[in-house]
C-alpha cells in the first residue's frame, strides 16, 4: 500500500442530517486508472467534491473514515492547504458542457490565467504547449475565440489542458465524455489515455457507462446509494461480477453485438438518502432478494482471489453451503 | 439558467429592427411634441400669451408660428427645423434661439447624469458583489434592506437630507449653486450626483447581487476554483464581469428615470440645468422652449437604450 496515492476508508459524508456517502473504501495507486462507476444518485459527484476538497460549497463534511493522500490526512485539511493541491496534484475534469469555461474569457487566457496561477514560467510557449498535448492546433486564432464559438469536444480538450496545467499526479475525470458524440467520445478517451501513460499520471474516471470504464480502467468500484457495492479488476468484474447491481448494471448496457428486442433496465430507481431501506439499500430493486437482506447491511468482503469485493449477503449463503458441504 | 435566457430575451431582436424602432419611437416623440400645442383648446397663441395679452401680441405670434398654415405643412416646416438643429425662437426672450437657451444646460444635466452613471455602476458593482460575497447573513440583509429604502425615497428628500447633513451640519459640499466653469465645478456636482444616484446605484447593486448569486453557481466558477484559483481572481476576473453585464441594459433603460431625476436634484441644487430651464419656460410659458426640452430628454431617452443594446452586444463574446 505505500504506493497508494488516495485511499479512501469506510468514508460517511453528510448534508446536515442526510448521509449523502455512507460507506466509500477507494483506493488509487500511483499511475492507476480506476473507475467509479454509479447511476445519477449514487453519490459519484459527491465522491468527486471530496477527492478536490470542494464539499463545503455544497454545505458537505467528512463525518466518518479517513481520506488520505499520499498518507497525509487530506480529510482534515483546510482550504488554505487544498489550494496548494487542487490542478497542481489533483485535477478535475468536468462534465463536458458548454458552462465549464467562462463565456466571457477567450479560451487562451483562461489557460494562460490558470499557469498563472502555478506561477508556471514561459506562459505563453506552456499554453501552446498543453494544447498541443490535447491536440488542439494552438494557433493565435484558436487561442483568441470564446467557448461557445468551440464544439463540445474541443471544449472538453480545452477542459483537458486545464487539467494538466498543473503537471498532475491524478486526473478525476467526472462524467467527462457524456455529453460528447459517440464518435468524439471515442477520441477523448483515446486522449485520456494516452496522456495518462505519456505522463504517468493516475485516473479516475467517474462515470455511469461502463464501455466508458471498460475503455480506460484496469481497476472499478462499483457506488450504490453510497456506500461501494463491489470493487476489483474492471475485466473481472464485467465477465463476473459479484453483486446483484452489477450484475443488473452490465445487463443494461446496450450491446452492438446482440439484436435484443428491448434493453433491460433495472427495475424503480435509487433511494434518496432519506430513505434508504434497511439493510441492503439495493433490497427493494434486488431479483435475489431473501430475509437475511432487510436485517443487516452487507459489508465489502472478498469474494474470490483476486482482490475482487462485493456487500452481498449472498456470497454468505454461497460459503456457508459450501461450509456445509464440507463438514459432510 | 433562467438569467441567461432573460438576457438574451433584452437583445434577441436584430440590431436593424432595434434601429428602425428606435427611429420611429424618436418620429413618434417630434410628433407628439408637435401635436401637443394643436391639442390645448383653443386658440394655441392666445393660450401661450395668457388672457393680458392684447389681440395684436395674439395676432403676431399666430402669424410668428405659421399657425394659419395647414397642419401638414406647419409639421413640414416644424420636421426640416429638427433636422437642422433649429428649434425656432424663444418667446420669453425674443431673438434668442431655443437651441441656444437649452443648450447649455444641457451640458450640465448631461454632466450631472452621466457622473451620476459612472460613480452608480462603480459603486452599485462593488456592493452588490459585496452583498453577493458575504458569508455572514446580516451584511447581505442590510445592503438589501438599504437599496430598497433608498429606491423608495424621493429624490428631493434625500436631495434635502443630503443638504441637511453633508452640506449644512458637515460643511464639507455647498449647499446648492454652479461656479460656471472647471475644476471649480466638481464642488458644486459631487453631492448632486450622490443624490441622484440613490436612485441608480440600488437598483445596480441589487441586479450585481441577484446575477453574482447566479453565476456563483456556475459549472465555470467550480471548475476554476477547482482548479485552485485564487478567491480575488476567481471574484475580480470572472464574477465581476459575469455579474456586471446585464447593469449596461439597466442603466439603458434607466436613462428617462435618471433625466426625470435630475431635473428634481437641479431644482433642490439650484443647478443651471434642462430641470431649471424648463422650469422657468413653462412659468413663462415659454412654450417652444419646453417643447425642445421634450425633444431632446426623449431622444437621449430612445438613443440611450439603442446604445445600451448595442453596446451589449459589443461586450458580450456571445451576441458579437
Amino acid at each position: 500500500m505505500t504506493d497508494a496515492l488516495l485511499a479512501l476508508d469506510n468514508v460517511a459524508v453528510r448534508i446536515r442530517s442526510a448521509e449523502i456517502l455512507r460507506d466509500v473504501s477507494l483506493t488509487v495507486r500511483r499511475g492507476a486508472a480506476v473507475g467509479l462507476v454509479g447511476e445519477t444518485g449514487s453519490g459519484k459527484s459527491m465522491t468527486c467534491r471530496l477527492l478536490t476538497g470542494t464539499l463545503a460549497v455544497v454545505g458537505g463534511q467528512l463525518s466518518r473514515g479517513t481520506f488520505q493522500y499520499r498518507g497525509e490526512d487530506a480529510g482534515r485539511w483546510s482550504e488554505r492547504q487544498w489550494r496548494r493541491y487542487r490542478g497542481r496534484r489533483i485535477a478535475l475534469v468536468p462534465q463536458s458542457s458548454q458552462s465549464a469555461l467562462d463565456p466571457l474569457m477567450p479560451v487562451g487566457a483562461q489557460v494562460e490565467e490558470t499557469l498563472r496561477e502555478y506561477r508556471a514560467p514561459n506562459i505563453a510557449r506552456r499554453t501552446r504547449e498543453l494544447l498541443h498535448a490535447v491536440q488542439l492546433d494552438a494557433t493565435a486564432a484558436l487561442l483568441d475565440l470564446y467557448p461557445h464559438q468551440l464544439s463540445g469536444g474541443m471544449r472538453q480538450r480545452v477542459m483537458i489542458a486545464l487539467a494538466l496545467a498543473g503537471d498532475p499526479e491524478l486526473i478525476i475525470a467526472d462524467e467527462a465524455t457524456t455529453a460528447l458524440d459517440v464518435t468524439v467520445q471515442k477520441s477523448i478517451l483515446e486522449l485520456l489515455e494516452q496522456l495518462r501513460q505519456q505522463r504517468g499520471m493516475a485516473l479516475l474516471a467517474v462515470s455511469h457507462d461502463l464501455s466508458v470504464i471498460e475503455q480506460l480502467t484496469t481497476d472499478v468500484a462499483i457506488m450504490y446509494s453510497g456506500s461501494i457495492v463491489e470493487s476489483g479488476p474492471t475485466g473481472l468484474i464485467l465477465a463476473d461480477p459479484g453483486h446483484p447491481y452489477t450484475r443488473a448494471l452490465i445487463r443494461s448496457r446496450p450491446h452492438m453485438a446482440e439484436h435484443r428486442a428491448r434493453l433491460e433496465s433495472i427495475p424503480g430507481s435509487p433511494p434518496s438518502p432519506e430513505d434508504r431501506p434497511s439493510g441492503c439499500a439495493f433490497r427493494t430493486r434486488c431479483p435475489s432478494v431473501f430475509d437475511k437482506c432487510s436485517s443487516a447491511v452487507p459489508a465489502l468482503t472478498g469474494i474470490d482471489t483476486h482482490a475482487h469485493f462485493a456487500s452481498c449477503f449472498l456470497h454468505d449463503v454461497v460459503d456457508a453451503s459450501l461450509d456445509e458441504v464440507n463438514r459432510i | 439558467m433562467p438569467g441567461r435566457n432573460s438576457e438574451l430575451k433584452q437583445s434577441g431582436q436584430p440590431l436593424w429592427v432595434l434601429v428602425v424602432q428606435a427611429v420611429a419611437v424618436a418620429f413618434g416623440v417630434l410628433l407628439i411634441t408637435f401635436l401637443l400645442i394643436h391639442l390645448v383648446p383653443g386658440d394655441p397663441a392666445r393660450q401661450l400669451l395668457g388672457p393680458q395679452a392684447t389681440e395684436s401680441q395674439v395676432a403676431e405670434l399666430h402669424q410668428r408660428m405659421h399657425l394659419d398654415d395647414p397642419l401638414v405643412s406647419q409639421l413640414g416646416k416644424y420636421l426640416s427645423g429638427v433636422a437642422h438643429g433649429d428649434l425656432g425662437q424663444s418667446l420669453a426672450y425674443p431673438g434668442v434661439s431655443v437651441v441656444s437657451l437649452v443648450g447649455s444646460s444641457l451640458l450640465v444635466t448631461l454632466t450631472l447624469v452621466a457622473a451620476t452613471i459612472v460613480f452608480s455602476l462603480i459603486s452599485g458593482a462593488a456592493i452588490g458583489l459585496l452583498a453577493a460575497m458575504s458569508r455572514g447573513r446580516w451584511l447581505d440583509y442590510g445592503i438589501r434592506v438599504s437599496a430598497v429604502v433608498l429606491l423608495a425615497t424621493p429624490a428631493f428628500f434625500v436631495g434635502l437630507v443630503g443638504i441637511l447633513v453633508l452640506a449644512v451640519q458637515a460643511q464639507i459640499a455647498p449647499a446648492g449653486g454652479w461656479a460656471g466653469h472647471y475644476p471649480e465645478n466638481f464642488s458644486y456636482l459631487w453631492l448632486p450626483v450622490l443624490v441622484l444616484s440613490a436612485y441608480l446605484a440600488p437598483l445596480i447593486a441589487r441586479a450585481v447581487r441577484q446575477k453574482a448569486r447566479d453565476t456563483l453557481r456556475e459549472q465555470f466558477i467550480e471548475a476554476a476554483m477547482t482548479r485552485g484559483l485564487s478567491r480575488s481572481r476567481l471574484v475580480l476576473r470572472h464574477v465581476l464581469p459575469n455579474s456586471a453585464l446585464p447593469t449596461i441594459t439597466l442603466v439603458g433603460l434607466n436613462i428617462g428615470g435618471l433625466i426625470g431625476g435630475a431635473v428634481v436634484v437641479e431644482a433642490v441644487f439650484g443647478l443651471p440645468g434642462v430641470g431649471t430651464t424648463l422650469v422657468n419656460a413653462t412659468n413663462s410659458r415659454d412654450y417652444p422652449v419646453v417643447q425642445a426640452v421634450a425633444i431632446i430628454t426623449g431622444m437621449f431617452v430612445v438613443f440611450g437604450n439603442l446604445l445600451a443594446d448595442i453596446a451589449y452586444r459589443l461586450i458580450d463574446p456571445r451576441l458579437r
